[in-house]
């Protein structure tokens, strides 16, 4: 068992280097072929990238403001938040996208571009998951700190603002990081309502040129090195803001 | 400083809302208003799945892609002549008819068959194109004809021609698949013991992969082929089918056939019945 994974290993790379196939059965891997695609693949990150960045951070504003309605005293605003919370989480990701795909030319009469549909749909969606990420980084903070500031006479905004969100912020960092992480990937969702993000461009090549493996498995490649990035910039990130520790 | 950069993102990902929000984009369906009331429209929009050559499929050398095909060449020919421009916007098979209902396309063409349930949903043209069947298999594998594949696995892509066609073979287990190259690795992986596919669009695979082989089924007379699909009530319907009577009668539609078929497959280009 372990003798076969690494002959396959050893074969998958074998014919990565080479270029060409490894015998008469088996799989057969040519990444030669794909060579004049990969300029299209390629474009297809920076398309990737703006779904997670702009996704990502309205999904953490709006989620940020979920989470203030849900530890408020304000019954309405707390049953909203929950029930928003519910709907998003309890539903499949991709059928909320083809949902607001299709349904908003016939709600609104307004053609909706797949990019458009696809930042809506994750920024809901992520808002709805990262809402109940704060409340915990907001519920983790020590109470002393809020009692203290409302000692002071610091109004509840400005208390939320400069004293709470910031300590809850750096608690839930590698929360925030596990979640655009998935956003990266669930964003290959919209290469169903015919966005040319990454994942898409790797099934166009596949049809074009009549293979399947090589351009999943390169695509595949630029995923992980996207998340790769993501994770080395997160972690900086989190070593800079332990420095005032 | 350090405090500062959360409460900054949540700032910007307000402001970004705001932009999606308010991002002014292309309007629903001026063309299917002005079908409606006669006037003529400037650009038509075209739906297609571009996973299938030669059909439609996009051409992505250096970086550059282009939509290309069959279907691509014959919706230039009839707008052009029609006097009208073409957008094409691609999208998953079994999305097509969702966008012509929902007004995001004009029209759509994809190798699609006017079915039953589709024409309740859908106008469709007369059809434009009849492909032959084929079994592929794997070689050595003997199954070369309808009769064969009872008690097999058949695999057929979700909405063909060929999905249609196999129902009528008794004792059989259907498998429908999305895309061409997912029944070429059912195949391959012994998922499926064959498929029914349209010749010409099988020809590409056979070349690429040595361990498949192909049979051409005799066709049924009046069996289905592909036609163009339209939002319901559309009037581009009619002006459409004429011109592809037209084409049919002057042999442009056999030239475009030809051109295409022939590119991709050694086997002789099908003759279109009328």
């Amino acid at each position: 068992m372990v003798l076969d994974f690494v002959n396959c290993f050893n074969s998958f790379f074998l014919a990565q280097i080479l270029g060409q196939a490894i015998g008469q059965t088996g799989l057969v891997l040519d990444f030669g072929k794909i060579v004049p695609n990969i300029p299209f693949i390629l474009q297809g990150i920076g398309i990737t990238l703006a779904f997670t960045l702009v996704s990502a951070l309205i999904g953490f504003a709006w989620g940020t403001i979920l989470s203030i309605f849900k530890i408020s005293n304000i019954r309405p605003l707390k049953w909203f938040a929950d029930f928003y919370t519910s709907i998003f989480r309890g539903t499949p990701l991709i059928l909320q996208l083809a949902i607001i795909y299709f349904s908003t030319p016939q709600l609104i009469g307004y053609a909706i571009p797949p990019f458009q549909a696809g930042v809506i749909t994750f920024s809901l969606n992520s808002a709805a998951y990262s809402s109940e990420t704060i409340r915990g980084g907001i519920l983790a903070v020590d109470k002393g700190q809020r009692e203290a500031a409302m000692t002071l006479g610091v109004a509840y905004p400005l208390m939320m603002w400069d004293i709470i969100l910031p300590q809850a912020f750096k608690n839930i960092l590698p929360a925030l990081v596990n979640e655009s992480i998935a956003l990266l990937k669930d964003s290959s969702l919209v290469s169903t309502v015919g966005a040319l993000d990454l994942m898409r461009r790797g099934q166009i090549v596949a049809s074009e040129k009549f293979i399947y493996f090589e351009p999943l498995i390169f695509v595949g490649l630029i995923y992980y090195l996207m998340v790769m990035s993501l994770t080395w910039v997160a972690q900086g990130f989190e070593r800079r803001m332990r420095r005032s520790d | 400083m350090k405090r500062f950069q959360f409460r900054f993102a949540i700032l910007v990902g307000l402001v970004l809302s705001l932009l999606v929000a308010c991002n002014p984009g292309r309007e629903i369906a001026d063309n299917v208003i002005d079908n409606n009331s006669g006037n003529v429209a400037k650009t038509l929009v075209m739906f297609t799945s571009a996973d299938y050559p030669p059909y439609e499929f996009i051409e992505t050398v250096d970086g550059r892609s282009e939509v290309k095909g069959f279907d691509i060449d014959l919706a230039e020919h009839i707008t052009e002549k029609l006097g009208y421009g073409l957008q094409i916007d691609t999208i998953n098979f079994d999305r097509l008819i969702p966008v012509l209902q929902s007004g995001q396309a004009d029209f759509v063409m994809a190798g699609m068959v006017p079915t039953e349930t589709r024409r309740q949903n859908v106008d469709f043209t007369q059809l434009y194109h009849v492909p032959n069947h084929a079994v592929l298999s794997q070689r050595g594998s003997g199954l070369s004809t309808l009769e064969n594949l009872r008690g097999k696995i058949v695999g057929v892509r979700q909405g063909s021609i060929q999905a249609q066609r196999v129902r009528e073979i008794p004792n059989i287990k259907i498998k429908s698949l999305q895309q061409m190259s997912d029944l070429v690795q059912a195949l391959k992986a012994g998922r499926i013991n064959a498929a029914l596919v349209a010749e010409s669009a099988a020809a590409g695979y056979l070349a690429v992969n040595p361990d498949l082989e192909i049979h051409q089924i005799p066709s049924i007379p009046g069996n289905s082929g592909a036609a163009i699909a339209f939002t319901k009530g559309s009037r581009l319907v009619q002006a459409f089918d004429q011109v592809i009577s037209e084409m049919k009668t002057t042999g442009e539609l056999d030239q475009l056939a030809l051109k295409w078929f022939d590119a991709v497959s050694e086997s002789p280009p099908e003759a279109l019945k009328p």
